[in-house]
């Protein structure tokens, strides 16, 4: 018999036929869905006892104390313990199985044990042909104090990247005759104009001073959460910070009380003039709201003292402008930096040497040999233009970091860093709080082969003996704790003790002109303007960025927020994928029609979003002449 | 044109078989347990022992699942029957102290949080609900891993039933979801995938 094609044709057709009615494909595509749920990489939950653990979140300065759950060595959940906790503090066990996690050490995209690589750096510092340092991407922590102490050590440098959280503070401390570490206090203060500063987004404490409230102004283009939650929201135009905050001063100026505290400030006459030439008004035309509501602010800012004058920045869009920064330290200054107070500096043992803290944007271009960044947790937010005209030419840059994304793309050597729960590893100081604290969470978990902490491998490229615990437990002893060891629940100790610290002045606003100010007062030319915003923790665990994102609960990354009048006009729809295009290249962005002002565009982004940024002279950056565009 | 419809009608049958007999056989393949085990030797006018005795909760209310070797040697250090898999299990486990690596029935995803707590002590749900006459049973059933998912056959559910596509049995998330909907019992997501 012979068989033609009609023949297979019609056997095969049967058997799909056959096939298609019987239950064989469609548990199959369930079957292979399931599959997938125990692919071999994927993490598993253990099976077992149940212990609770007292612990510190140490991934932001608030340091709230949680209960961990755990079962046979792995934390399975995080609560808080008699507080609050923010949704990346739940989260934050998740951060040990972050799918950017860098898990083994390597050299650009070679596979290296974690010895061959700290032997090259120890042999690249040797041969160097510019200055040793270490970028520390979370300064303010102990082991903060740890690094200079090995940069000491090594005669290296120690950098921090320019302040956002705490810029202010900065800033005033700047300002003032007698030079103190300065930190806000929110405990104490009844009204606060916050320009541009997340101040309930993750800024703050989640629980403490605003649980018991103030009277909030928050200056902002967009309609951020803080800027939703606060009494007044004050839709200024981007750029335009610094003619806002001069204005306040102007209405200031009018009272006899304001001449002695004016005497204070450095630079007092230049600022006078920039002040006098910047009447309601006048600022009114530049940031696009009405001159009364200036006058409100600045009349609610005296009405309820003490009071606070907060233009830190946004910790993923950027610092605020130096000239904006100087205003509201300006404007803290004549309310006597009633909203700040001395903070005292972390103890320290007798014989241990500290190199000196110094800025990015001081240390000189082109200068730095062998950079060793430490990049502890989620959401640092610094252009990488920033750091790279830093480098000498050859230059040997190492990242001691959690993830594969952010800087260990620039780097020659990765080296994996343990997270939260893994190592000892500590909290930055408080910026909310004049409160110095050393909080460090224990190592409960076991941490992956080969990763090593920053602060641990600048002590073996400095020869330091010292294990990171035994340091900090050395701290611990300084601080005159009774328990001074990193024990099954951490370390935990604060000191509300004052105390004056030395500070470097940043800003020389002495040596301004009033022109200097009034120059500075002018918003971005760019219609529609593109600003920059984020929530620094979402970077903490992508289910929970999912959950937001999908909830709409919030902007998550990659989202342009547009009010529905330029949305219109753009031609866009909700929910379409458009590209913010800068200088620097594209990115998807997908646009939602929300309350904002009708002549900005604000796109909610993740670190990454800084290489987007234009870097400015003084170190903050911006979006500048980024458009969004359709797809 | 008969040929053709003699030929479409051959395939047709053999895939229908295969889709409904053969393969969903061969999905699964059969692994043994360690031990035999009856329960109605334990459960039973004898042994006189409710479920709880071996498969206990802790104080914190978790479920403790299998017993562990050391509930097993509690009563079985030295033999309290005459059955020669008594004396086996002594000899194979309790004298040199290994665990038996028990296969369970109704091993759930790692993403999936079923508390027995919820179900037993405040429910009232009785285990039979779930687990079927397993008390009952003298030996164990026959151990059935899905190929694929590697979950068990009784998580995964029966073959499709002998007429119609519906599973028989299983302990999936729509099991679940029916037996919440038949109970009236408001649930979501975050209640079962922490």
């Amino acid at each position: 018999m012979k068989i033609d094609r009609r023949d297979v044709l019609s056997l095969a057709g049967g058997a799909a036929a056959g096939l298609a009615v019987s239950p064989l494909p469609w548990r199959l595509l369930g079957d292979t869905a399931i599959w997938s749920q125990n692919w071999h990489w994927m993490p598993r939950v253990p099976r077992g006892a149940i212990e609770e653990r007292e612990a510190r979140c140490t991934l932001c300065p608030s340091a709230c104390p949680v209960k961990l759950r755990m079962t046979n060595g792995i934390v399975h959940g995080v609560a808080p313990n008699g507080g609050a906790l923010c949704p990346a503090g739940f989260a934050a066990h998740h951060l040990a199985w972050h799918p950017l996690r860098l898990r083994e050490c390597r050299r650009k995209d070679q596979a290296v044990p974690l010895e061959e690589a700290l032997s090259s750096l120890r042999a690249a510092v040797a041969q160097r042909r510019g200055a040793v340092a270490v970028l520390d991407l979370a300064p303010g922590r102990a082991s903060s104090l740890l690094h200079r102490r090995h940069m000491a050590a090594l005669g290296g440098a120690y950098l921090m990247p320019p302040r956002i959280e705490g810029g202010t503070a900065h800033a005033v401390e700047a300002l003032l005759e007698k030079r103190r570490a300065l930190a806000a206090d929110l405990a104490s203060v009844k009204a606060v104009l916050s320009v541009s500063t997340p101040l309930l987004d993750g800024w703050a404490a989640p629980s403490s001073a605003v649980e018991r409230g103030f009277r909030l102004i928050q200056a902002e283009p967009h309609r951020s959460r803080t800027a939703g939650l606060a009494d007044e929201w004050l839709p200024v135009k981007p750029g335009s910070e610094t003619a806002l905050l001069l204005a306040v001063g102007h209405c200031w100026l009018k009272r006899p009380e304001m001449a002695q505290q004016l005497e204070r400030l450095k630079g007092a006459e230049a600022w006078r003039q920039a002040a006098e030439a910047m009447p309601p008004q006048r600022a009114a035309e530049l940031a696009g709201i009405e001159a009364a509501r200036i006058e409100a602010a600045a009349a609610d800012l005296l009405g309820h003292r003490p009071s606070l004058v907060l233009a830190d920045g946004d910790p993923v869009g950027g610092p605020l402008s130096r000239e904006a920064r100087a205003a509201a330290a300006a404007l803290n200054i004549l309310l006597g930096a009633e909203g700040f107070r001395p903070v005292p500096p972390l103890p320290l043992p007798k014989d241990w040497t500290l190199a000196e803290a110094q800025s990015l944007e001081e240390a000189g271009d082109g200068s730095i040999g062998v950079l060793i960044i430490d990049e502890p947790w989620p959401g640092v937010s610094v252009p990488w233009q920033l750091v790279e005209k830093k480098l000498a030419r050859g230059a040997v840059v190492a990242a001691v970091t959690w993830n594969r994304a952010q800087f260990a793309r620039h780097a020659e050597w990765l080296i994996p860093a343990p997270v939260w729960l893994e190592a000892p590893l500590d909290a930055a100081q408080p910026h909310d709080a004049p409160r110095a604290q050393i909080a460090v969470a224990p190592a409960v978990m076991a941490r992956p082969k080969d990763t090593i902490s920053a602060a641990e491998a600048t002590a073996r490229l400095a020869g330091v003996e010292m294990t990171a615990a035994d340091e900090f437990a050395a701290l611990a002893q300084a601080a005159g704790s009774e328990a001074a060891q990193i024990g099954d629940n951490g370390f935990y100790w604060s000191s509300e003790a004052k105390g004056a610290a030395p500070a470097a002045a940043r800003i020389a606003p002495e040596q301004w002109t009033a022109e200097t100010w009034l120059r500075a007062a002018a918003p971005s030319a760019a219609s529609p303007a593109v600003v920059a915003f984020g929530w620094r923790q979402a970077a903490v665990s992508p289910m929970l960025g999912k959950l937001w994102q999908e909830s709409e609960l919030r902007e998550g990354p990659q989202q342009a927020v547009l009010h529905p009048d330029l949305l219109r006009r753009q031609g866009m729809e909700e929910g379409v994928l458009a590209r913010l295009m800068s200088p620097r290249g594209a990115w998807p962005v997908r646009v939602r029609a929300a309350e904002t002002r009708p002549d900005v565009i604000a796109v909610c982004g993740g670190p990454s979003l800084a290489l987007a940024c234009e870097v400015r002279p003084d170190g903050a950056w911006t979006l500048g002449e980024a458009k969004v565009v359709k797809s | 044109m008969i040929r053709t419809g003699i030929l479409f009608l051959a395939g047709f049958s053999v895939a229908l078989s295969a889709g409904w007999w053969s393969v969903p056989r061969l999905l699964y393949r059969t692994e043994p347990q360690p031990a035999q085990f009856s329960h109605i030797a334990h459960t039973g006018e004898k042994g006189g022992m409710s479920c709880e005795d071996c498969h206990s909760f802790r104080a914190d209310g978790t479920f403790a699942g299998i017993p562990k070797l050391e509930t097993c040697a509690a009563c079985h250090s030295a033999p309290m029957g005459e059955t020669q898999a008594e004396k086996d299990f002594i000899a194979r486990f309790v004298e040199p102290g290994v665990e038996p690596e028990w296969k369970v029935y109704s091993r759930q995803p790692d993403n999936a949080w079923f508390p027995h707590s919820a179900h037993v002590l405040r429910g009232k749900v009785a285990c039979e609900k779930c687990h079927g006459e397993i008390g009952k049973s003298d030996r164990l059933p026959v151990y059935r891993v899905h190929r694929f998912t590697g979950y068990p056959e009784d998580v995964m559910g029966k073959r499709a039933g002998p007429l119609g596509l519906k599973r028989a049995g299983g302990m999936r998330m729509d099991d679940c979801v029916a037996c919440h909907r038949q109970n009236r019992i408001e649930h979501s997501c975050l209640d079962c995938h922490k």
